[in-house]
């Protein structure tokens, strides 16, 4: 068995043992006090806050607080453990605009966590297999440095080639492509398309070019794919960085609106039961 | 504002600002010039850069030791050369650390480490002018004190011993090869020893040939007889035996010390071009009649592939070479030939002993050690994990072609789990008061990154050059930069086979740039030190939460496939 299967088989077994121990906890407390939302509520909220810890451990690097890998094992685990807890604690569909509001930001959490596990199990190995690593901080600065690069030949290229039609193709269609990343969405969920549409339109530009020409074509074709791989690492990298950008600020709303949901509980809803 | 733009100028650094023993004084060097090999040397060969009384005042320090104080430590990397000026000390086997005790490395506690998070600089490279003024009070306030060997006479009754009587020097070979002590060195006696820094003992060399011929020729006898020694294989035998088999060892050298010189334009040749142009040690097919032993540096083996060498695997220090072959050939009628060739990879150093000697001293040895170890998955006496533990002959040369192999604590970064977050930059930064000490780029195989961060090399060719011994090797083995005596003459930087220096213009905590007396900015050299006084080590490693990024010894290839398995 590979290894990391291995481990990872381990991981969830223990996370399920731990589950277990928390529903028969729960049973226990159920059958002497009758009010088991206490009990695994108070377990979710020790959860949230040890979830949260993961962002203030990363800060404190310098810390001999266990590393970041450890820590980030622990944060998926138990995440996904608190996720379970959560329809355990909730029982039923939620029915105040609060409790909804609550279940919602909760959810969009989870999903965002998620999500970011997914991708960022899913696009390094995509932007591994590219030719050339790329750091998201120099994309623009290469980004222009081929655009100028294009620019010189199609400027040279404006008086020396008898054709006009690769310099219309430039001002027409490449131009503008050249000057911004583009493609986001297409370079996420199918980046072929991408290469393939450009593929399509200088084998049609080809038809109307000869001999030199289609050596100039080519130069240029092989730095507007140079431009595309760009686009599409800054897509990946893109997503890889600003998904915390979500998951991050809607943790401290799911903190306040759970310390809100602890006072107006404590407040209104002990007695009811 | 207006203030902050006025610049700041101070007194640069210079080769001689701190002197390598405080309390050496005119007296002293009188008196050194009149005790050989001082006393037979010219001064006026010297140049007036460089005076031999300016070199023996600042590059030497007089050390009193106690009966039983323990002068160096086997297995400490050395940077200065020993004279016995009184007295007689006895070199030392295989003590134990323990015995020794080895200095533990002064790390930050927790609440230092925390201190961090508010006393961080936010500017670029930023210095306390104050330390600089004080730098000379600082370097002999952090001079540790001199241990003394406990139990002496047991501890030495058990161990292989010779003594050293004064007049002798000790320690050149690991200073002038930056290599680690084969042996540790106990005061026999009060004694009196000079110690003269590399740089010092280089400088000397330089200009006195007598001086020169003298360690050349120590050099040879010692590193072979202590060498061989080292080697497990030899181990077991008594020093009459290993005499024998000293006189009868071939000690050669190939390629060139300063081998990082070459490299830089060699790396962008063809693979082909730069195996040709590396020397050749041992041809395949040629017969197999030699032990071959590396004592130092690193040699490829390759086998030929149509008009090329495949890279199969490398050999470093006590490494052996095609033992199985030489056993065959020694045990059996039939010859046997190399099955690969064996280049210097920049240089090595090469011991070969004759397949007489072999069959006389060390077959029977070898037989009882497979017996010994025949449980064991690897044999300590092979190089088999070099060559088969990555199961990957492209990444193989990509380490050794790179020659990413001298590297200890080598970055490697696994594509295929870095998302970019740079959280291994921003700890790095945290640890060096704001300032990250790599870069996340280098060269790329598949879905290994060789980080642009120091990798404490075994040879750390940056050493060389260094006019004031700034650059240095700890205890522990981390190549670092003592800021306070760093001039800021970037050989080091230059020298570095792998770009991982880099200079920098330091400023004051108000962000005004520092510059000299002629208004020239104040360089200073920096690189990763491995966190050596952090609470944690590495930062970068402990900081990335996918597990994308190790500092491996690339001699150790079995981790880097446990690692990314």
């Amino acid at each position: 068995m590979h290894p990391i299967v291995k481990k990872r088989i381990i991981k969830s077994l223990v996370a399920l043992l731990v589950l277990s121990a928390i529903f028969v906890l729960d049973n226990v407390y159920q059958n002497s006090y009758g009010r088991s939302a206490f009990f695994t509520g108070w377990i979710l909220f020790s959860i949230m806050v040890f979830l949260l810890l993961f962002n203030l451990r990363k800060k404190l690097s310098f810390l001999p607080l266990g590393s970041a890998y450890t820590w980030a094992q622990l944060h998926i685990y138990t995440g996904i453990l608190m996720l379970v807890l959560f329809f355990v604690h909730i029982n039923n569909i939620p029915n105040g605009f609060f409790e909804i509001l609550l279940t919602i930001v909760f959810i969009s959490l989870s999903l965002s966590g998620l999500y970011g596990l997914y991708i960022s199990r899913i696009l390094p190995p995509r932007l591994s297999n590219q030719s050339e690593y790329v750091i998201y901080e120099r994309i623009p600065g290469l980004r222009e440095k081929i655009r100028k690069e294009i620019e010189i030949i199609i400027d040279e290229s404006r008086n020396s080639l008898q054709s006009k039609a690769l310099v219309d193709f430039y001002d027409q269609t490449l131009f503008a492509y050249l000057a911004q990343a583009e493609d986001f969405w297409r370079h996420l969920f199918n980046t072929s398309s991408v290469y393939a549409l450009w593929n399509q339109r200088y084998s049609a530009l080809s038809k109307y070019l000869t001999g030199d020409e289609l050596s100039v074509m080519r130069e240029v074709q092989k730095l507007t794919f140079q431009k595309i791989d760009i686009d599409n690492q800054q897509a990946s990298r893109s997503m890889l960085k600003f998904w915390l950008f979500i998951h991050i600020p809607l943790s401290y709303m799911l903190l306040v609106m759970v310390v809100l949901h602890l006072m107006l509980t404590y407040s209104f809803g002990w007695g009811s039961n | 504002m207006s203030e902050q733009s006025q610049p700041v100028t101070i007194k640069k650094a210079g080769q001689w600002d701190v002197a390598f023993g405080q309390e050496m004084t005119e007296n002293d060097v009188e008196r050194l010039l009149k005790v050989p090999p001082f006393s037979s040397m010219d001064p006026e060969s010297f140049p007036a850069r460089t005076p031999l009384k300016s070199i023996l005042l600042n590059e030497t320090r007089i050390v009193k030791y106690e009966k039983d104080s323990i002068i160096l430590r086997q297995g400490d990397f050395g940077s200065s050369a020993f004279l016995i000026l009184s007295g007689s000390v006895s070199l030392v086997l295989n003590l134990d650390d323990s015995v020794l005790g080895r200095y533990q490395k002064k790390r930050k506690s927790f609440t230092q480490a925390l201190k961090q998070w508010w006393a961080n600089s936010d500017l670029a490279e930023v210095r306390d002018i104050q330390s600089y003024a004080n730098k000379s009070k600082l370097m002999q306030d952090n001079d540790s004190g001199i241990e003394k060997l406990a139990n002496a006479d047991q501890v030495l009754g058990n161990s292989k011993t010779r003594s050293l009587k004064a007049g002798a020097l000790f320690g050149e070979i690991s200073a002038l090869t930056r290599a680690q002590h084969p042996f540790s060195v106990i005061a026999e006696n009060n004694c009196t020893i000079l110690e003269i820094k590399w740089q010092g003992l280089r400088n000397l060399m330089n200009h006195n040939r007598d001086l020169r011929i003298h360690i050349e020729k120590l050099y040879r006898k010692r590193s072979l007889n202590d060498h061989l020694l080292s080697i497990p294989l030899l181990s077991q035998l008594n020093e009459s035996t290993i005499k024998e088999i000293s006189s009868k060892t071939n000690f050669q050298s190939y390629g060139s010390f300063d081998w990082h010189v070459s490299f830089k334009s060699l790396i962008n040749k063809s693979q082909s071009s730069t195996i040709s142009s590396e020397p050749l040690i041992v041809r395949e097919g040629e017969y197999a009649d030699d032990l071959i032993i590396i004592r130092s540096g690193f040699a490829r083996v390759s086998k030929q592939y149509n008009n090329g060498h495949r890279t199969i695997g490398y050999l470093s220090q006590g490494d052996v070479f095609e033992l199985n072959t030489l056993v065959h050939n020694v045990e059996s009628d039939s010859h046997k030939p190399y099955q690969t060739s064996l280049r210097a990879l920049g240089y090595a150093d090469v011991l070969k002993i004759p397949s007489s000697v072999f069959k006389q001293y060390l077959l029977k040895e070898y037989k009882k050690s497979l017996k010994d170890n025949s449980s064991s998955k690897d044999n300590e006496f092979s190089n088999d994990m070099n060559m088969n533990a990555l199961d990957d002959i492209d990444l193989m040369n990509f380490f050794v072609d790179n020659r990413f192999i001298n590297g200890t604590k080598t970055m490697l970064i696994n594509l295929d789990r870095c998302v970019g977050c740079d959280d291994c930059v921003n700890a790095c930064a945290n640890a060096h008061d704001g300032n990250p000490r790599f870069i996340r780029h280098g060269e790329r195989h598949d879905k290994y990154m060789v980080a642009n961060a120091c990798m404490h090399c075994k040879d750390p060719v940056c050493m060389i050059g260094c006019p004031t011994g700034a650059i240095n090797r700890s205890y522990s083995g981390e190549v670092i930069i003592n800021d306070l005596t760093c001039i800021g003459c970037a050989t080091c930087a230059n020298s570095c086979p792998y770009n991982n220096i880099r200079m920098v213009n330091v400023r004051n905590d108000e962000g005004t740039l520092l510059l000299d007396e002629k208004f020239n900015p104040i360089v200073k050299a920096t690189k990763c030190d491995l966190c050596i006084d952090q609470a944690v080590t590495p930062s970068c490693e402990y900081a990335c939460p996918h597990d994308a990024l190790k500092r491996i010894d690339l001699k150790d290839l079995k981790d880097i496939k446990d690692w990314a398995n």
